[in-house]
């Protein structure tokens, strides 16, 4: 699965968003998610994906966004 | 000064969210007093407790919105919507600025501390979930209330122990009758049932043994056998309104918030004292403007402790005289346990529903009342009481306050 479906999947169970509406230029604003829920999600990506999410990566906006952020740290870690 | 309307209450308890159903099994001396080992959740003290079953938090909140939201929350929030509904009140037509929020718990979130706790130090994870801080923050029930009912004057949380709600109610009545509110939501709420806090209270040597024959019958207010006090959870809210705009919009008006007072004993941690208990006491009915015979019914804190009972019964000899003799009291936490900060706010709920339907409910489970109690309790059934016009709800705390909320029946 890539990381746009796996995203997909755990933004739609967490946050009880229809899998349709998280399309990549879907703003995370407008799937409801507030600045709590996004550090929320970042808690769940971090441990999904591997990573280790900086304070200074949170400026996500689009879903996108937060895909672009995955795949990047996951190459600079050495999860890829 | 303005008067103060009830208009509307809503309650989270054993037996649902349905005040009728509720006082019914209170007037019965149902209790909802169980063994903690029965339940598979837990290394739980040897203890008996009265949990909530049937709350599904699914039924009321979305699974983003339990992401913050701790019990104690989820109960102030149910119990808090209840009141808003009962009250009929169109919150397009009120300037919300005049509106707050009073909430009273005594532990707050304490489900939340405990399993991070439980994360951080027994599982040894450095990885804390990162809304832990605004789900176990004290005021978080007032903050999500606020959130949700856009209420925009005072939001406030009490905590004072077992007399939170009974201080947050007052208080929130006040802020009416000073003229600085119109509606004011105001309650307690408390979910403390997790295993490392009923430890840490059975620690105290104040809870109750089981009662060898029927757990059930486990918590005795007043009685010369009592063992303890036994630990509730639950919640309840009410709507309190300026009279005059109660009565304009033709709301259905429950009671009057008549009298409220709040003493400390500046003794001793625990340990309660006539003196500050009396005077609180005292105080409320000077704030009514009543005379102590003007009362007709006490719903008792009652813990159904030794210091608390002989305590509290000294103290109402003390301000009634020879008239206690004649002035029924009951405690009800015989049946639905000590909510802590949710004990006032549930009981003086008991206590209005006494006003309206001139029946008093009966301390459970009192066999044979303690010498150092003498008063008229009310035992084995509920009790009439007629030309019912004012009733008393004490609440005494650990750390030393007494709220003591006073409530006379609608016109």
């Amino acid at each position: 699965m890539n990381t746009l479906e796996t995203l997909r999947g755990m933004i739609a169970d967490k946050f009880e968003v229809e899998p349709e509406h998280i399309q990549p230029e879907a703003t995370l604003e407008t799937l409801g998610l507030d600045s709590l829920a996004v550090f929320d999600l970042i808690f769940d990506i971090e441990s999904v994906f591997e990573i280790k999410v900086a304070n200074d990566e949170v400026k996500i906006v689009t879903v996108a966004d937060v895909v672009a952020m995955i795949d990047r740290l996951r190459q600079e870690q050495g999860k890829a | 000064m303005h008067r103060v309307a009830v208009t509307g209450w809503g309650l989270v308890s054993p037996w649902g969210s349905d005040p009728d159903v509720f006082q019914q099994a209170v007037l019965k001396g149902e209790s909802a007093v169980k063994a903690l080992s029965e339940r598979a959740d837990g290394p739980w003290p040897n203890r008996p407790a009265a949990w909530i079953e049937q709350f599904n938090p699914r039924d009321h909140f979305t699974a983003p919105q339990l992401s913050t939201l701790d019990r104690t929350s989820q109960f102030a929030m149910v119990a808090s919507r209840n009141a808003l509904q009962m009250a009929s009140l169109d919150l397009k037509q009120i300037n919300l600025n005049q509106c707050g929020v009073y909430v009273g718990t005594g532990m707050g979130s304490a489900g939340s501390l405990e399993a991070t706790y439980h994360h951080f130090f027994a599982e040894q994870s450095r990885r804390l979930k990162p809304l832990t801080v605004p789900t176990a923050m004290a005021n978080a029930a007032a903050a999500h209330i606020v959130i949700e009912t856009q209420f925009a004057g005072p939001n406030v949380t009490f905590c004072s122990a077992c007399a939170s709600s009974a201080v947050a109610i007052g208080e929130a009545a006040r802020k009416i009758r000073y003229g600085e509110t119109t509606v004011m939501l105001a309650g307690g709420a408390e979910a403390l049932l997790y295993p490392g806090v009923v430890h840490a209270w059975d620690a105290l040597r104040t809870l109750a043994e089981i009662d060898s024959v029927d757990v059930s019958q486990s918590c005795k207010p007043f009685s010369k056998n009592r063992s303890g006090m036994v630990l509730g959870e639950g919640a309840a809210f009410f709507v309190l309104e300026e009279w005059d705009h109660a009565v304009t919009r033709g709301a259905t008006i429950l009671a009057e918030l008549k009298g409220f007072a709040s003493t400390s004993d500046s003794g001793h941690l625990t340990k309660p004292s006539c003196g500050g208990q009396a005077r609180a006491m005292q105080a409320a009915l000077r704030d009514a403007n009543l005379q102590a015979e003007d009362i007709g019914y006490i719903n008792a804190h009652g813990t159904g402790t030794q210091a608390n009972d002989s305590t509290e019964a000294a103290a109402i000899q003390n301000v009634f005289g020879k008239y206690a003799s004649q002035l029924p009291v009951s405690s009800t936490k015989a049946v639905h346990g000590h909510l802590l900060g949710g004990a006032s706010a549930l009981e003086l709920l008991i206590t209005i529903k006494t006003l309206q339907q001139g029946w008093a409910p009966p301390t459970a489970h009192l066999d044979v009342v303690d010498t150092d109690c003498a008063l008229d309790h009310i035992v084995g059934a509920p009790r009439n009481i007629s030309n019912l016009r004012y009733a008393m709800s004490n609440s005494f705390a650990f750390g030393g306050t007494s709220g003591v909320l006073i409530a006379a029946a609608a016109p």
